[in-house]
């Protein structure tokens, strides 16, 4: 073995330095190192979960937004055309109220005219009484001579006595 | 005896004493001795008695009034 260039005693140590080595290695360094090699993994793993999760709720987010937009989408045409509707029903009311209205406005301007007719026809014959009656005083007190007036006066109490 | 209230008659002329006799004939309440004669010649004609309240319209003008009333409430 000499011969070989192999110290057995060197060969020895070393093997048993080597199994000390792998020892402490084992005990101290590589136990730790793959412990922390497994929390680093286990980690990872939760991350990738938590990452899946988070796409996850992500894209059903994604999904309710368009879901309400499409909601809000149709409750806004739903109320738009509610809102054109009334609104159209609204003016035809206004306008028929408007035409009942004219209709009436005619109606009570007629009444008021036919009205202011008869009293301007009215007052138009009372006036010619008044005139007809004062022509008629004015011939009689212009006309009738004092005897005359004395004879009618006579005339009217004989009928008083008549009368009675 | 109640002693009769003064009478006034309004004629177109003055009246004479045998008109105002007929007249106190015809209307018991008047007093030939309290008797007023009052001339106002727009009557034309006739006799227009006032005795307290009461006023007795016979005159020409009177009866014209009341032919225009007539004439205003015949429609």
């Amino acid at each position: 073995m000499e011969n070989l260039g192999i110290d057995v005693n060197l060969l020895i140590a070393q093997i048993f330095n080597f199994v000390v080595f792998l020892f402490i290695f084992k005990k101290f360094v590589a136990k730790p190192f793959m412990h922390f090699l497994k929390n680093q993994k286990e980690k990872e793993a939760e991350k990738e979960a938590l990452e899946q999760q988070i796409k996850e709720k992500e894209e059903s987010w994604k999904a309710e937004e368009v879901k309400l937009r499409t909601l809000f989408n149709k409750e806004k045409a739903a109320m738009i055309k509610e809102a054109s509707e009334e609104a159209s029903q609204l003016k035809a009311d206004l306008i028929a109220k408007a035409k009942e209205e004219v209709v009436q406005l005619k109606d009570k301007a007629k009444n008021e005219i036919e009205a202011e007719r008869k009293n301007a026809e009215k007052d138009l014959e009372q006036k010619i009484i008044d005139l007809s009656v004062a022509i008629v005083e004015n011939t009689f007190k212009n006309y009738l001579s004092l005897s005359m007036r004395k004879e009618i006066t006579e005339q009217m109490l004989k009928n008083l006595n008549k009368g009675n | 005896m109640e002693s009769k209230p003064k009478t006034i008659i309004v004629s177109p002329y003055k009246l004479e004493q045998a008109d105002l006799e007929s007249l106190g004939r015809n209307f018991e309440f008047i007093d030939l001795q309290k008797v007023e004669n009052v001339v106002d010649e727009s009557l034309i004609a006739g006799v227009v008695i006032k005795n307290r309240s009461k006023v007795i319209d016979l005159s020409f003008r009177g009866k014209l009034f009341n032919l225009k009333r007539y004439l205003y409430e015949t429609d």
